[in-house]
């Protein structure tokens, strides 16, 4: 009985009604919707290997190291990438007296710990590389190539943490912030920010840059992984 | 069964679960992070266009989209151990309606408009030429969806647009299958109605 109703598309009707049933049933959101919810909910987005392989050989040099620096970071969870890019051989693992936070413009800690400018992982930037010979062709390059670019590089991080290497973590979003200023993944870079530094022990850090996070965007989609750290 | 789904910080809905509509993959055998990852990540991939055109058609403004698909999402993250496995579309479905009454009603609020009014012919009448461009279509479709009563858009939407079947909208709104049937026969009156002034067809009777 009911389950026999057949749907209007399937009946006699207007042309205008067609279309407007059709509109409805077609519409889709941006392509880039499911790595935003992905990344909302705190998971990588990664790609099928297959598809960041194709996807690599249409990229330029400068592009292919940026990815190859997340994939190795990925695949291999361990920080000896950064070396590819300084020429050297990966030291022991950073202690956390070693992490550098580069801190966005507006968000500048008194306690921020000291820098270590030495730190071959201070050599990571995806700025100096946009900057490179190559770097026009990337700069038209359409904005999801920008996301992709973004969504690679938070998922080094999230590879980083999850093998306990805060202070690999925060290399990389350091080199992140400086390349993305007005990143589109910006607040999740924030968050990871904050799970990297308490990661590395330093609570109170952590602690100040959530509040901070909650004060300014107290309606975000995020706040409820930033609130535990924000609590006494 | 049910399971409670909050939406947010607003209205709690009970859930009924939903056996007929099961996980497209394969998941959720042993409970764990891992596992509870991998059943997210699913969903995400099947659900998340589902969930992104429940809310567009059931009232989101498009600049909000993504952000309340996000929203929708990370609800079901947080219920997730109490969602039983086939349960997880009806509430996707449950929490984006919800998602979107309560966005239509904060535009109503900041907006100051009226959108229980009937849109007006002058307002929509463009020629069906145009109107058939997408933009002017989308536009003129989310007047006549915006125009109609919540309980009548939302078994429109559910069963003209996401093709579910009477019985499915009836376990996911917790309604008998029967008023399920008679608010689709009223909404289908009421959009005929409404594109009729536009199209300048004759009023047909709807079965």
């Amino acid at each position: 009985m009911m389950e026999d109703l057949e749907h209007m598309v399937d009946q006699d009707i207007s042309a205008l009604e067609r279309a407007l049933l059709q509109e409805g049933r077609s519409y889709r959101a941006s392509d880039d919707l499911r790595g935003h919810t992905l990344a909302a909910l705190g998971l990588t987005t990664s790609v099928g290997f297959a598809g960041a392989i194709a996807w690599l050989a249409t990229k330029s040099w400068t592009t292919k190291l940026v990815l190859a620096l997340s994939t190795v970071t990925l695949l291999a969870a361990l920080p000896i990438s950064y070396a590819v890019l300084v020429g050297r051989v990966p030291r022991e693992a950073p202690t956390p007296s070693d992490v550098v936070v580069v801190a966005p413009p507006e968000l500048a800690l008194p306690t921020t710990p000291a820098t270590a400018p030495a730190d071959p992982i201070q050599a990571l930037s995806f700025d100096r590389l946009a900057t490179s010979p190559s770097a026009p062709a990337r700069a038209s390059a359409k904005t999801s190539t920008a996301l992709r670019a973004e969504l690679a590089a938070l998922d080094a991080v999230r590879a980083t943490l999850a093998v306990h290497d805060p202070a690999g973590a925060l290399s990389f979003l350091s080199a992140y912030f400086r390349t993305f200023p007005a990143g589109r993944l910006r607040f999740e870079a924030e968050v990871l920010r904050i799970d990297a530094l308490a990661q590395a022990g330093q609570a109170s850090v952590a602690k100040r840059y959530a509040q901070d996070f909650l004060k300014r965007h107290p309606n975000s989609v995020l706040t409820a992984r930033v609130r535990p750290y924000a609590e006494p | 069964m049910t399971f409670t789904a909050a939406c947010g910080h607003r209205s709690v809905v009970t859930l009924p679960t939903l056996p007929a509509m099961a996980l497209p993959g394969t998941l959720g055998k042993v409970p764990g992070k891992s596992n509870r990852e991998v059943r997210l990540r699913q969903l995400v991939d099947d659900y998340v266009h589902l969930v992104a055109r429940i809310l567009r058609n059931a009232g989101t403004a498009e600049a909000d989209i993504d952000d309340d698909v996000q929203r929708v999402f990370i609800a079901l993250s947080n219920r997730l151990d109490d969602v039983r496995l086939g349960a997880e579309k009806s509430f996707l479905v449950q929490t984006a309606l919800n998602m979107a009454a309560h966005a239509r009603r904060t535009a109503a609020r900041r907006r100051e408009t009226l959108t229980e009014r009937p849109p007006e012919v002058g307002d929509l009448a463009a020629g069906p030429e145009e109107i058939a461009e997408r933009r002017q279509t989308r536009r003129t479709l989310d007047r006549i969806l915006g125009a109609m009563a919540p309980d009548l858009r939302e078994v429109f939407v559910l069963f003209e647009l996401e093709e579910m079947t009477v019985t499915e909208i009836a376990f996911v709104l917790e309604i008998p299958a029967g008023t399920v049937a008679s608010r689709l026969r009223r909404a289908r009156s009421d959009f005929r109605e409404r594109v009729s002034l536009l199209d300048g067809l004759p009023r047909s009777e709807v079965g």
